[in-house]
């Protein structure tokens, strides 16, 4: 096997590690899924309502992935691997406003820090912080659990399936990349990586073996039963202490807010 | 004819029509000619999911048959679709997983089972529909051997009508007792699977 055909081995390896921490046994994994995905919904919409020049009343935000991390025994390394991608997004969308928003907000030093600048910061930790917490709730409980809590809290059947397919499937997609790829590789062992003259077709195949793939998924799907509606499972119900976490917690999550 | 309880292979050379075939069972593909009839039913358009209860298929692929985040997902989603209540689908799951041995893979992520798992939980996800037939595509392909010898065990335990559609002879040999041949989508031999298999002659003629 040659170095990329490794190095892509590796990555597609890296994928799946931060899924793979649902299989623990922390106080945070024990929890009750709602709980989990209440908790972690109120603190993404509580960290993006503050306005966007105020970083300071974020700052205290930063003890909930600072508390769970180490409770969930989540490696942080992982955490932070997979939170990088998200951040170029942000950081595009902030550029915008330090180059447009030239409002006054800080004199420091003699410097005049526009707000802007200001905007561009409370976008970023407003990223980080509600990024974090999604990869937590990932890291601590598994995704066929998520799938089945979110149809049983009565989200669209149609949305569960998309979200539990398209998760399944992006392992699969993954491999048959990294076959096509593998095969690519050991038969032109001088390149690095797929040469821009091949992209095309190979992206067009890799295009219709998936389209191949979802109709025999399709057809097995028709073929036991499945007429366009996901029926949902029960799920078990919190149980009293997995409310009384839920309101702890949401209560310290909401109360800054408030202060603030 | 396939009797209640009874194995059949099917084999023939590739592109002689053993997938079109159970694909068409299925109703998973139009007829143009002839019937096909599953206790007394004609399949057609209106018909094909009536057809789907009664007979369950295998894929040649587990990874186009178990598309669940979880083994217990997979193996409940046919019950779940028949309108079963929560207990009778659980009940289900694990009569299935425990009639193959496969009960310890139950909370398994599908994506992360081997090929031999994976082809063990996909008979799993149609047995939990109570089917009275049961159609499996190669089902012997990319298996080790001893998941090969567990799996032609495992499916010569079971009470339903097999079609088993293979180029394992030596699996049709010890699965089914009747075999029958297609060669460019027409049937062209049918009879005892080892009179069938010990005619070199013929075998040779169908592209085998």
């Amino acid at each position: 096997m040659c170095r990329h055909d490794s190095a892509f081995s590796d990555a597609v390896a890296g994928l799946n590690t931060l899924e793979l921490c649902a299989e623990g046994n922390t106080l945070v994994h024990r929890l009750h899924p709602l709980v989990k995905m209440a908790v972690t919904t109120i603190y993404v919409a509580v960290v993006i309502s503050f306005g966007r020049y105020e970083i300071a009343a974020l700052l205290p935000y930063f003890f909930y992935p600072a508390i769970l991390i180490p409770l969930s025994e989540t490696p942080g390394k992982i955490l932070l691997r997979r939170l990088l991608p998200a951040l170029p997004f942000s950081l595009f969308g902030g550029l915008s406003n330090v180059f447009f928003d030239h409002t006054p907000m800080i004199l420091l030093e003699g410097f005049v820090i526009s707000g802007g600048v200001v905007s561009f910061i409370s976008i970023m930790i407003k990223t980080v912080l509600s990024v974090s917490a999604i990869l937590l709730l990932v890291s601590t409980t598994d995704m066929a659990v998520l799938s089945r809590q979110l149809a049983a809290m009565g989200v669209p059947g149609v949305l569960v399936l998309q979200l539990t397919l398209t998760y399944r499937y992006l392992a699969v997609l993954v491999d048959e990349t990294g076959t096509m790829f593998s095969s690519y590789m050991l038969r032109s062992p001088e390149t690095r990586g797929v040469r821009m003259r091949d992209m095309g077709t190979f992206i067009g195949v890799l295009l219709l073996r998936s389209i191949g793939r979802a109709e025999r998924v399709y057809d097995a799907m028709k073929c036991r039963g499945f007429n366009g509606v996901y029926p949902a499972s029960s799920t078990c119900r919190p149980t009293a202490s997995d409310l009384l976490c839920l309101f702890i917690v949401c209560g310290i999550i909401i109360l800054p807010r408030c202060l603030l | 004819m396939l009797e209640r309880g009874e194995r059949v292979a099917l084999i023939g050379a590739n592109g002689a029509g053993k997938s079109t075939l159970l694909r068409a069972i299925m109703g998973l593909l139009p007829i143009t000619a002839g019937e096909i009839e599953v206790d007394g039913i004609t399949l057609s358009k209106r018909t094909a999911s009536e057809v789907r209860k009664r007979v369950g298929i295998v894929f040649q692929n587990p990874d186009d048959q178990l598309f669940m985040a979880s083994v217990r997902d997979d193996v409940a989603f046919g019950p779940r679709n028949m309108g079963l209540s929560d207990e009778e689908v659980d009940c289900r799951v694990d009569s299935a997983l425990e009639r193959l041995g496969a009960i310890r893979l139950k909370e398994r992520i599908s994506d992360r089972l081997s090929v031999g798992e994976k082809r063990v939980v996909g008979v799993a996800s149609i047995l939990s529909m109570s089917p009275g037939t049961i159609l499996l595509d190669e089902p012997s392909s990319s298996l080790d051997p001893r998941s090969r010898r567990t799996l032609i065990e495992m499916l010569g335990s079971l009470p339903q009508a097999i079609l088993v559609a293979t180029h394992d002879l030596d699996m049709a040999k010890r699965l089914c007792p009747r075999t029958i041949v297609l060669r460019q989508g027409t049937l062209c031999a049918e009879g005892a699977t080892d009179e069938i298999i010990s005619d070199e002659g013929a075998l040779e003629q169908y592209g085998l």
